[in-house]
């Protein structure tokens, strides 16, 4: 089964994997230092809508988001697939991980525009 | 095909690059699932300012500080770990996997120290 496509398919995963984790390292250590260092606790809904105020940020946490949801569900793809499943089964994880993914960034967009309001 | 490495083929052979593979999926599913538990935590505002803060309040004790700190050496090792499995694949450092992992250590060790009082303040404000 493993033809041209499903060759340049992984490859791309495994690439996508090293992108991702390449923000992820830069853009996870800025998150942990303004969430955690920086900021001033406790964290408050005024100290957050504050922060993203600037667009920038916005952008930055919107990138955070897909990033870590990608490296995430690609994780567990990666070892779902290392227990060799059946084609059928192996459809099944695929796709559920992908709707998994989208829902999960909807959910953190809904999360996320209510900072990004007008109070 | 043979499926992976069970808990017992680890004890019968066991090696350093093995726990590190094995630490590394934990934590990655562990950094997964809590990706779930920290929406759901923020999501709160959906309810307006109030519910989010009162959202975050809730891990603003001694166990809340505790879950962050483990998050945070999650994060330091996966990260750490990561960027080894990365230089070997790319820079072809196959030979010095093993003296990374020690650096791996060394720089997951720094960040542990380092952040113990900044998320666990509880450690200096003696009761």
């Amino acid at each position: 089964m493993s033809g041209t496509r499903s060759s340049v398919a992984h490859v791309f995963g495994w690439f996508l994997q090293r992108i991702s984790a390449l923000f992820l390292v830069v853009g996870l250590i800025v998150h942990f230092w303004v969430l955690h260092y920086f900021i001033e606790k406790p964290i408050t809904f005024e100290k957050v809508a504050a922060r993203l105020t600037a667009p920038g940020w916005v952008i930055f946490d919107t990138l955070l988001l897909l990033a870590v949801i990608y490296h995430g569900l690609n994780g567990v793809w990666n070892i779902l697939v290392d227990y060799n499943p059946a084609p059928r089964l192996r459809k099944v994880y695929g796709w559920g991980l992908f709707l998994i993914g989208v829902a999960t960034f909807v959910w953190g967009m809904i999360t996320l525009i209510p900072f990004t309001a007008p109070a | 095909m043979k499926k992976i490495t069970s808990l017992k083929e680890l004890a019968l052979n066991f090696n350093w690059g093995m726990v590190a593979f094995v630490l590394h999926r934990i934590t990655g599913i562990a950094l997964t699932v809590y990706i779930f538990l920290h929406i759901w935590t923020l999501s709160a505002v959906t309810e307006g300012a109030e519910a989010f803060n009162h959202s975050l309040g809730k891990y603003e004790n001694l166990m809340g500080h505790i879950f962050e700190y483990l998050l945070l050496l999650a994060v330091a090792y996966h990260l750490f770990n990561g960027i080894r499995v990365t230089v070997v694949d790319f820079l072809r450092f196959t030979r010095q996997q093993k003296r990374l992992l020690a650096w791996v250590i060394v720089f997951t060790v720094i960040v542990a120290l380092a952040s113990l009082t900044v998320f666990i303040p509880e450690l200096t404000t003696s009761a």
